[in-house]
């Protein structure tokens, strides 16, 4: 916990005013849905009684968070280094975007090729090592994986349909 | 007389050659897929079901009970390590235990998780041959109004986990609430919050949230603090400095009594098990310490205490499996299922007619814990060689181990997208000072409090009757009542002294 205390204090009111609104927002549709789903039928409880419930606490939870998130004090602008910002959001994004190119590429490319891709672009471009390094680890990481899951545990992982409709 | 017949028909049973080769394999393989996130012992097991068939079914019960309380300790590995943990149950060590391999201490917080269960395993597997069949029977007396009640109980607890402001823990423990009506509903069958997608009409899983909301938030973190903040932490070397010192056992030894004890009694309730139990004794042990403000940040008794507590839940479920034939979890439910086809009936004759399979079971408990502690305790100097590793290159492997686990789970790519989604959004959580841990247990414990609390209902014809009839129901509510009225001062002394 201490750990996640460390970051939070580099967002500023703004973020977390944005997050609560998100929350107070999900819980009003929650709570529209809940509705349409009906709280009660034929004396008992409705498929919409649990969620509404739940759909009520979270929204007025929420709107507490958002009231004590709005009365934050402003970070003064000196604090906050604009640089820093777009570097750790570009790197962030970087990370996001290898997940998401690895669970798209699963199939397609199959997860030998896949993990290579993904592993090359996260330390080559995100974190800046040599080729050579990136290399080694990138096919060290798709063999070790390889053996530990499809050889060892036997989980059915995919080939990849365009090496198939190339080699078949 | 009789319990001295029991043990030695239990481990006349257990120490059979093809009998401990059964036990330490299973212990073996639940060390492992405990420390792969995904590929949890429910899969396992239910991988193996098949193959159970043709084996002695008492062989295959060793087989199956040695997976589940060794995933209970492998999920502790990667929870201490990086943050992930392998299994529900593990979710709180991730709190204490990796804040503690961040100091310089995985091996003692290693350490502890393992002797724990060890002492834990032990305990249970003495308390099982003493009182097991006797205890089984007070499980009976939970309805469904007694068991919304204990989960009431358990998820205001939940809300003392978390380090920031009460109201923060009880807007997770909501939305985790409302994230486990995601999919069919129990009753009717009717779709909700499914948006059309396939995937997620049996619901979110357990999994993907927790890989997503601890592993690759952990992941994103990693990746915004770049080269400073992807410094290895440097860990002490020999085993005899990795290994908790006498001040660690000092203040563990309570915890683990305490976390066994808990994890006895809650893991012979159907839906109590490893994940309530540790989570119960992790608020334990912060209500009694003197200074509850170290959780989080590092303490080993949040560490003792709830590895202690799921391992005791882990062994101790067995008992309402196998005395009356009720489940306590799904893979409870697995193991019964190995049990029915080989025309096996759990129940209370299931002792008188199979005491071998009874007493067989609970002997190879205790062989299988000493089997792990030999099997982890060498190997605990080679899992801290992982924190050696650079941050920036243990990256690629979280996002492989994460995705390969997702994936694994129901070989599908949306599955995959729903965990990136669940991990994007504990980051930005994380950022605005939200802790999901609550969300996760109020997401376990949501499909259990709903099912039971529209069941008292329908039980009570649409009125709240059951819960102040019943008066296990009415004392655990009184329970709730109070714990939020104590709340309430504390916060109000809290204000009152803060105050000029």
């Amino acid at each position: 916990m201490s750990d996640e205390a460390a970051p939070a204090s580099t967002v500023s009111r703004r973020w977390h005013v944005l997050g609560f609104v998100v929350f107070t927002a999900a819980g009003f549709y929650a709570i529209g849905v809940a509705l349409q789903l009906g709280l009660w039928r034929q004396n008992s409880p409705g498929e919409g009684l649990f969620p509404f419930i739940a759909a009520v606490a979270m929204t007025a939870f929420a709107v507490a968070g958002l009231v004590s998130a709005w009365r934050m004090p402003r970070r003064s602008a000196a604090a906050a280094n604009r640089g820093d910002l777009a570097q750790t959001l570009i790197r962030v994004a970087a990370y996001i975007f290898g997940l998401v190119f690895y669970a798209l590429a699963l199939n397609p490319l199959g997860f030998i090729t896949s993990t290579i891709v993904t592993v090359v672009f996260i330390l080559r471009f995100a974190e800046r090592y040599s080729w050579p390094v990136t290399l080694a680890l990138a096919v060290g990481t798709a063999a070790g994986c390889q053996i530990l899951f499809v050889i060892w545990l036997g989980a059915i992982l995919p080939f990849g349909y365009l090496w198939e409709s190339l080699l078949y | 007389m009789e319990l001295l017949d029991s043990i030695a028909v239990g481990f006349a049973t257990a120490l059979t050659v093809k009998n401990l080769a059964f036990c330490f394999v299973g212990a073996f393989v639940g060390t492992v897929v405990g420390v792969l996130p995904g590929l949890g012992p429910v899969a396992t097991i239910s991988l193996l079901l098949p193959f159970s068939f043709t084996m002695d079914v008492t062989s295959a019960v060793i087989l199956m009970a040695g997976i589940f309380y060794g995933a209970q300790y492998g999920g502790s590995i990667t929870a201490i390590l990086v943050r992930i943990p392998g299994e529900a149950s593990t979710v709180v060590t991730c709190l204490d235990g990796y804040a503690m391999a961040r100091q310089g201490r995985a091996g003692a917080a290693l350490g502890i998780a393992a002797f724990g269960s060890f002492l834990a395993g032990i305990g249970v597997t003495i308390a099982l041959f003493l009182v097991g069949p006797a205890m089984s029977e007070f499980a009976l007396a939970f309805g469904p109004a007694e068991y919304t009640a204990l989960v009431l109980l358990g998820l205001l607890l939940v809300t003392q986990l978390s380090s920031g402001p009460q109201g923060k823990a009880l807007l997770m423990v909501a939305f985790g609430l409302l994230l486990s009506t995601v999919g069919k509903d129990p009753i009717y069958g009717t779709e909700r919050f499914t948006f059309g997608v396939f995937s997620l009409f049996d619901g979110l899983n357990m999994a993907l949230l927790a890989m997503g909301l601890f592993g690759v938030s952990e992941l994103l973190i990693i990746a915004e603090g770049g080269a400073a903040h992807a410094k290895p932490v440097a860990q002490p070397t020999s085993l005899r400095e990795l290994l908790p010192n006498a001040a660690d056992w000092r203040a563990s030894r309570m915890p683990i009594l305490r976390g066994t004890v808990l994890g006895f009694f809650l893991g012979l309730l159907p839906g109590g098990g490893a994940t309530l139990s540790s989570f119960s004794s992790y608020v334990l042990e912060r209500r009694l310490a003197k200074n509850p403000e170290r959780f989080g940040q590092g303490a080993i008794e949040g560490v003792a205490g709830p590895e202690s507590a799921n391992n005791a839940a882990a062994q101790s479920s067995f008992v309402p499996l196998l005395s009356l034939g009720i489940p306590a979890n799904a893979v409870m439910a697995v193991i019964l299922g190995a049990l029915l086809v080989q025309g096996i009936q759990p129940g209370p004759q299931l002792i008188a007619k199979r005491p071998d399979l009874f007493f067989g079971v609970i002997a190879s408990m205790l062989i299988g814990n000493l089997m792990l502690i030999v099997l982890n305790v060498p190997l605990i100097s080679i899992f801290v060689q992982l924190l050696r590793v650079p941050g920036s290159i243990l990256a690629p492997l979280i996002i492989v181990f994460c995705v390969v686990g997702a994936y694994t789970l129901s070989n599908s790519v949306p599955e995959v997208i729903i965990m990136i989604g669940f991990g994007i959004a504990g980051y930005l959580m994380r950022k605005i000072d939200l802790d999901p841990a609550p969300l996760v247990l109020a997401f376990v414990l949501g499909n259990i409090l709903e099912t039971n609390f529209r069941q008292a209902l329908l039980v009570g014809r649409g009125t709240l009757s059951l819960f102040h009839t019943r008066p296990i129901a009415a004392g655990l509510l009184l329970c709730c009542a109070a714990l939020i009225a104590f709340q309430l001062y504390q916060a109000v002394h809290k204000r009152r002294s803060a105050a000029p």
